[in-house]
């Protein structure tokens, strides 16, 4: 749990029953494949690298979510409706983006087209909402736990890592989660959608791979490789410990990219566990 | 002699001709892919589609039949879809922005040792068949990139109209962990 520190808090409503009951998800499948980009990319494309979104036109505009046999455009539904979204990093190197709901959230309707589906997940609304009191404001869009392990949050739902081949190649792989007894037409629809959305057959992150394969390769070029990245989006642009913990900005921002290689950095340097692991203000101060 | 070859073939004539028939459709069809001419080959899908790609697993020796593919209808597989994602995988390389084929990707699709494995209700009056082939897919695309798919695929075919419709593709890439980034392409 040190290991993790606040950032458990967002991986336990990845992990946890849509209904807020405690663990209870079950995988249902996996995903391995090659992919030729450094592993970091795919890390930081979770860690709430959030203006990678263009990339991902295609989808939106044809829909392929849940409710998209219903007419509805875009590549899932819009559980995150007036919702407060947060990036946030802790000093272990995590980073995560977050979606901080008002206090007084209504079930947005979602799976429009399959009724059954619909009504599982208002059910799982209001009995998550019942148990974790405020808590269940806070709805996980996507993350990145130090150094290699991504999720995303709720539609689709799934662990992914990361496994280094070398600077240039990276092997992927997804687990793919759904609440272990929920109805069979419910993780029926949630497979399908996830089949669609993921992976190297996935429509949405087809064009992620795309990406990541080209930053890879022009990143080994001459020039590339004498001048530094630059990370310097929304500087200072966060709030420690407000509304959530953890340094949190409220809009879109590399903070947790810089954070996740400051970290890093300090795992390069072989640092003791004290500092890889954020201990006391006065390592990420200096840090900063 | 004419009212020789007007009599309708049976037997292995039937059978000759049958097979011809199907290997024809099955060329015409990769033909389309490759080039390019995604709503016509949809044309050629029926309805009620099933298009299925296993994931294959490393399993112990006698293991094979039960655990080594994944199940359709069952978890996640590489595909397991309908007509309606399918029409959905060529609207979105239509946009013209799904950056992982834009642009397009140049692929060629080989078919070989077509088999006629059932005629159903006879091989002289075909209204569906089941036809297993071996596939070859090699995509090449910007500059460097090149991915090679080998396998197995198993057909289901309906006569609809002029032509044939395909109600089922079973696609067993004979890969396990996936070394093509992405499966960008049409099978």
């Amino acid at each position: 749990m040190s290991y993790l520190g606040d950032a458990v808090d967002h991986l336990d409503q990845v992990l946890d029953c849509r209904d807020g009951r405690p663990g209870g998800s079950e995988v249902i499948g996996i995903h391995k494949w090659i992919l030729p980009t450094n592993w970091k990319f795919a890390a930081e494309n979770f860690l709430g690298d959030t203006y990678h979104n263009p990339s991902h036109r295609s989808v939106d505009m044809i829909g392929i979510g849940p409710s998209a046999r219903a007419g509805q455009s875009g590549r899932r539904d819009n559980e995150y409706n007036k919702g407060q979204h947060v990036w946030v990093s802790f000093p272990q190197g995590h980073g995560v983006h977050s979606v901080w709901m008002p206090e007084d959230q209504q079930y947005q309707p979602s799976y429009v087209q399959y009724p059954e589906v619909d009504e599982y997940f208002r059910h799982c609304f209001e009995e998550r909402k019942r148990r974790q009191g405020d808590k269940a404001r806070l709805l996980p869009f996507t993350g990145n736990l130090f150094p290699n392990t991504s999720y995303h949050g709720r539609q689709p739902r799934g662990l992914c890592v990361w496994h280094p081949h070398g600077p240039t190649q990276t092997e992927a792989w997804r687990f793919f989660l759904v609440d272990a007894d929920a109805p069979a037409a419910v993780k029926d629809v949630l497979r399908r959608f996830y089949m669609r959305y993921s992976g190297p057959a996935g429509m949405t992150e087809q064009d992620d791979m795309e990406n990541w394969l080209y930053a890879t390769a022009a990143s080994t070029g001459t020039i590339a490789r004498r001048y530094p990245f630059n990370y310097q989006q929304s500087m200072g642009a966060y709030k420690r410990n407000e509304p959530i913990a953890g340094d949190v900005s409220v809009q879109i921002t590399e903070q947790n990219a810089r954070n996740y290689y400051d970290v890093y950095a300090r795992y390069l340097k072989g640092d003791g566990w004290d500092s890889l692991l954020g201990c006391g203000d006065a390592v990420r101060q200096a840090a900063e | 002699m004419s009212a020789v070859l007007e009599r309708p073939a049976t037997g292995a004539i039937a059978r000759l001709l049958l097979k011809q028939e199907i290997e024809d459709f099955l060329y015409l069809e990769a033909d389309l892919l490759d080039r390019r001419e995604f709503k016509a080959w949809l044309d050629l899908l029926a309805e009620d589609l099933v298009y299925f790609m296993p994931i294959r697993r490393n399993v112990k020796f006698g293991q094979h039949a039960e655990r080594e593919n994944t199940r359709q209808g069952k978890g996640i597989s590489w595909f397991d879809e309908d007509k309606w994602t399918v029409t959905k995988r060529v609207e979105q390389i239509l946009t013209g922005v799904h950056y992982a084929e834009e642009p397009l990707s140049r692929v060629t699709h080989m078919v070989s040792n077509v088999r006629i494995v059932e005629a159903v209700p006879s091989v002289e009056d075909a209204q569906e068949v089941t036809v297993s082939c071996r596939f070859l897919v090699h995509q090449n695309r910007v500059e460097y990139e090149t991915a090679t798919f080998i396998g197995r695929r198993t057909d289901t075919l309906r006569r609809g109209g002029e032509s044939w419709l395909i109600a089922r593709r079973e696609m067993m890439l004979e890969q396990n962990v996936l070394l093509a980034k992405n499966l960008s392409i049409l099978f």
